[in-house]
């Protein structure tokens, strides 16, 4: 910021049209008068060069209906000092401390870096007539004030308006001084309104969570401050474009733009400024599209389209404008607009944020409480059986699913083994689950037949899983351990694998419909005779489907051999029990279970072997 | 502003700026009357006042152009201030200069 007063010698204020060939004719002319404060000709050509790169951007970026109005250059010299000063009526921008060469090859992006390289300081101010670029460059010889120009009387453009300093007194001094504070005040006013604004809004923001309603209002009031007529605000959505949130009037029929439409930029305003992340301006010299979906409201009027743009992910685009386009926005409403849609893509983007936060942690709780259901599920002891070892196996997955498996004594002294897995995860899935165990128990009352206890169980669960596409499969087995067979029956589920102590496996299959597909289905049951050191095995197919890290599934095979291992040497269920984790752990090699993993294990013990007690 | 075909370059002259108010001409009349037998372009600076960012990026532009078919482009004669500009921006290395003769 230039903050040392001069002490003038000579000033004098230059007005030119807003287009390249009046920068041309205010550079000489500011060129001649700089020479007669006494400036070397290296001085005036750095000068030349700095002016003209600067009023180049003056009519560059003038806004659509500030072109109208002429380019402003203002100088002050004193006998250390050049001070140039160039008004524009463009959107403004941010002078960075430091700015860097373009490559070698770009044709443009010098402009700044030759004002910054030969000039000792620069500053840029935003203010609501206008903004403005300062300058200073220390004299290389320190002159002596010459005789003032001549008076020029204002004409019109292409000719220039000279304001002659004829004296060195306090008057003018003061002048120039208030002129800079003058400079800085308006900046600061601007900064301020805007600043104040923001305030209002953010502590608003507290009390309304959403920001749709929040944009809505403040909108409003942000349009009365600007003096807009109207505005509409555009929020994008994966998948489904921009969609209309909040407009000043009702724009119900304001159909979504899709990004994906890639000729809608070339009739949309909106679209434009959202594809190319750039604010895109209206007026009646570059009037809006009569298939523009604003041209309802901006047809005769004057306005612009600003993308909100935060961490480089389009939030919305937010529109504003007047009925007449005669009375465009000043530098510091609009600066105001965009601060504030800025602002407000924050809070968007933070609210939608927080609500991903939110959703994320209601899903880990509902992940808990059907784990915590999936828990309570599994039996807290298994059945003693004499000569035999019963264990069982519950793994589950990330997402928590409805597998399940339950044994106990039926009342012919049988033992039912029962192994199911419910279609689905989280907690519909485990309620499920813990409804078909609920019904389980009451059909084991009503008949010792698994085939008979499924029909009815498909029966009784039928209406709630059909209501909510929903199935499970199930096996049940009822062991007679005294004569050494089982009846078999299952619904959809994978055959159960037996093998015996010579090693032969058999996979036992007598499978119907999964219980919720067909009500009416009458399951069937077969009887199997155990072989001699037998080891049973029910699981579901989250075991055979386990996956090592290039996705590869374990199958069948390696749990048959191990099964097999485990009979021939007849280690017990425990034994094998470990060895079947350990190697589905070791097919997955820490890949994370995509499907819970259970199975029930019955093996029978040597002669010499005592039975005991086992917990799952 | 005008140009001049011998052999195989072409010459410009009579340029008294290269600004952002004829930078536009410049390139158009280049290219309108680059042939294709044109290997080299001179453009005779010497009677140019100022060139500013926009007359760089005319240059530039006909530089990359000459460059697409194994050309250059040569700068003569710019003033001292002219030439301390393309040093500033580094430019010399891409343009050959060739000095006011003294």
């Amino acid at each position: 910021m230039i903050e040392t007063p001069l002490l003038l010698v000579r000033k004098f204020a230059l007005e030119f049209p807003c287009e390249l060939t009046g920068v041309r004719e205010a550079c000489q002319r500011s060129r001649a008068e700089l020479a007669g404060a006494g400036l070397s000709e290296d001085e005036l050509g750095h000068w030349e060069l700095v002016l003209a790169e600067a009023g180049n951007n003056a009519v560059y970026y003038a806004l659509g209906w500030e072109k109208h109005r002429p380019v402003r250059f203002e100088f002050y010299v004193d006998a250390q000092w050049v001070e140039a000063r160039v008004q524009d009526h463009g959107p403004g921008f941010d002078l960075p401390d430091e700015v860097e060469l373009p490559p070698p090859d770009s044709e443009d992006g010098r402009g700044l870096f030759l004002i910054k390289t030969l000039t000792d300081e620069a500053a840029y101010y935003r203010g609501r007539g206008g903004n403005w670029l300062v300058l200073r460059k220390k004299r290389q010889t320190p002159g002596a004030p010459s005789a003032p120009p001549s008076d020029v009387a204002t004409v019109v453009a292409p000719a220039v308006v000279t304001v002659p300093v004829a004296d060195n007194g306090w008057t003018e001094k003061l002048a120039a001084s208030e002129s800079t504070l003058e400079l800085m005040t308006e900046e600061l006013a601007s900064a301020y309104e805007s600043l104040a604004t923001i305030f209002r809004f953010s502590a608003e923001l507290a009390d309304q969570p959403k920001p749709e309603e929040f944009a809505r209002k403040w909108l409003g009031e942000v349009s009365k401050i600007v003096a807009a007529d109207w505005f509409i605000l555009r929020l994008f959505e994966e998948g489904e474009g921009l969609k209309l949130v909040a407009s000043s009037m009702d724009m119900a029929g304001l159909e979504a733009l899709s990004l994906e439409n890639a000729g809608e930029a070339d009739v949309s305003l909106e679209m434009r400024a959202a594809s190319f992340r750039m604010d895109v301006w209206f007026d009646s010299a570059h009037p809006v599209a009569a298939v523009d979906p604003l041209a309802k409201l901006a047809r005769q009027g004057s306005g612009f389209s600003h993308p909100m743009v935060i961490n480089d992910r389009l939030v919305g685009v937010l529109s504003v404008g007047r009925h007449l386009s005669d009375t465009g926005f000043q530098a510091g409403q609009v600066n105001l607009i965009q601060t504030f849609a800025d602002f407000l893509g924050i809070q968007i983007r933070n609210t939608q944020f927080q609500q991903q936060q939110l959703q994320s942690k209601l899903t880990a709780r509902e992940l808990q409480i059907a784990a915590d259901i999936q828990r309570s599920l599994l039996p807290k002891q298994l059945p003693l059986v004499p000569g035999f070892q019963l264990v069982g196996h519950y793994q589950s997955a990330r997402q928590v699913g409805g597998d399940f498996y339950d044994a106990f004594e039926m009342k012919n002294g049988g033992l039912l083994l029962a192994i199911a897995d419910v279609m689905g995860k989280g907690v519909p899935a485990a309620m499920f689950a813990a409804i078909f165990r609920s019904q389980l128990r009451a059909a084991a009352e009503r008949s010792t037949s698994p085939a008979t206890m499924l029909t009815w169980l498909n029966r009784s669960l039928f209406a709630d899983l059909d209501q909510v596409e929903m199935f499970i499969t199930a096996e049940l087995v009822c062991f007679h351990p005294r004569d050494r067979t089982f009846l078999l029956s299952a619904a959809g589920h994978p055959p159960l694998i037996l093998a015996g102590r010579d090693g032969r496996l058999q996979a036992v299959e007598n499978s119907g419909l999964p219980l919720g597909v067909l009500a009416d289905t009458e399951y069937t049951e077969r009887t199997v005779t155990l072989p001699a050191g037998a080891n049973l095995l029910l699981f579901t197919d989250g075991l055979t489907e386990a996956r090592d890290p290039e996705g590869k599934l374990l199958w069948l095979g390696p749990l048959e051999k191990c099964l097999a291992q485990g009979a021939k040497t007849g280690q017990g269920a425990e034994a094998t029990k470990a060895a079947l984790i350990a190697l589905v752990e070791g097919h997955q090699q820490g890949v994370p279970p995509g499907d819970d993993q259970t199975f029930l294990l019955l093996a029978e013990l040597r002669p010499d072997a005592r039975p005991a007690i086992l917990t799952p | 502003m005008r140009t001049e075909k011998i052999g195989a370059t072409l010459l410009v002259t009579d340029l008294p700026t290269l600004t952002s108010d004829n930078s536009r001409a410049f390139k158009e009349l280049v290219r309108g009357s680059l042939g294709p037998e044109h290997t080299l372009v001179e453009v005779d600076l010497g009677a140019a006042r100022s060139v500013d960012s926009n007359g760089l990026g005319a240059l530039i532009s006909i530089h990359k152009t000459l460059c697409g078919r194994g050309g250059r482009v040569r700068l003569l004669h710019p003033t001292p201030l002219i030439a301390e500009m393309f040093q500033l921006l580094q430019l010399d290395k891409i343009f050959e200069i060739v000095p006011r003769p003294t």
